[in-house]
């Protein structure tokens, strides 16, 4: 692959990228690739030690955040005729509304996925304070010499043992959402990019 | 290495690289090869990462008929250094005491 290939491929992969931002990793990669090859490395060497062009493009794909691209998205690429800026702005109140709705689907869709998880944390949390309690409580019983203490004891115990358990489930699930959360915006991310064929 | 470790040490090892002498990106990555495999795109990341927190600061010098970026460490850069070797400080000392033990079990 020569320099302007390795370009040129990259170029078609993140077309949607801001230029600005596109231009300022192609010149460092292309700066690079200039230093290696003046060490004594051939243009392809130097250009594969890179790595694959799919990976480096998926890399910066996940560093511009995704609000660069939604607004690039909708830039205009070239001056609105005087016809189509009336136009917009006077369906402003219709796509503005449903611009609105999406996001607040989006935006509620999102909260109540994490209010979720919140939730259960809380539930742990209740499960260990319950356990906690009752085995504290059941302490008392046993000085008042209640008969009622074992069974106290016995089902604290038994919640403490609960809320362990729940724990490392629940660290894990929190880990598998974020892991989840950042797949999706990833994928969204992808959807803002056109892709040449 | 544990990943987020990594990712704090390699921030410290790009600044250590441009402490005493400016640098530029392919020499940034031959210098830490023997100590740590850089790829390009993780260094672009780093440097733009200290850019921002104003850890350094960049300029550009034509060469050979191109443009070649500079980096410079900043007052910031130098600081977070020194408070890098400061924490680490405590963790050798831990280290030290817990292969103290290690000649004798054979």
């Amino acid at each position: 692959m020569t320099k302007k290939e390795f370009a040129f491929s990259l170029e078609e992969r993140l077309k949607g990228i801001p230029k600005k931002e596109f231009d300022e990793r192609l010149s460092f990669y292309l700066e690079i690739i200039d230093d290696k090859m003046e060490d004594g490395k051939t243009e392809e060497e130097a250009i594969n030690e890179l790595g694959n062009i799919n990976d480096i493009a998926s890399q910066i794909l996940k560093e511009v955040p995704l609000i660069k691209l939604a607004k690039e998205k909708i830039k205009p690429k070239r001056k609105l005729t005087g016809l189509e800026l009336t136009f917009l702005i006077i369906g402003a109140p219709v796509w503005g509304s449903i611009l609105i709705s999406i996001l607040a689907v989006a935006f509620s869709l999102f909260i109540s996925f994490y209010a979720v998880i919140i939730s259960l944390w809380a539930s742990f949390v209740s499960i260990l304070v319950g356990g906690a309690g009752g085995a504290i409580y059941s302490i008392l019983l046993f000085i008042l010499k209640d008969s009622t203490a074992f069974i106290s004891l016995s089902v604290g115990l038994i919640l403490i043992g609960l809320s362990v358990f729940t724990f490392f489930f629940l660290k894990w699930v929190t880990k598998k959402a974020i892991l989840l959360t950042k797949m999706i915006i990833f994928t969204l991310k992808k959807s803002f990019i056109k892709k040449e064929d | 290495m544990d990943k987020e470790l990594k990712r704090g040490i390699l921030d410290i090892c790009v600044l250590s690289s441009i402490k005493n002498e400016d640098s530029y990106g392919y020499k940034i990555i031959k210098d830490l090869k023997p100590y740590m495999e850089l790829s390009e795109s993780t260094l672009y990341t780093i440097l733009k990462r200290l850019e921002l927190s104003k850890m350094l600061s960049v300029y550009s010098v034509p060469y050979d008929g191109r443009l070649r970026k500079y980096y410079h460490i900043t007052e910031n850069g130098l600081n977070r250094i020194e408070e890098f070797k400061k924490e680490w400080q405590e963790i050798v000392t831990v280290y030290n005491f817990v292969v103290k033990g290690d000649g004798k079990d054979d």
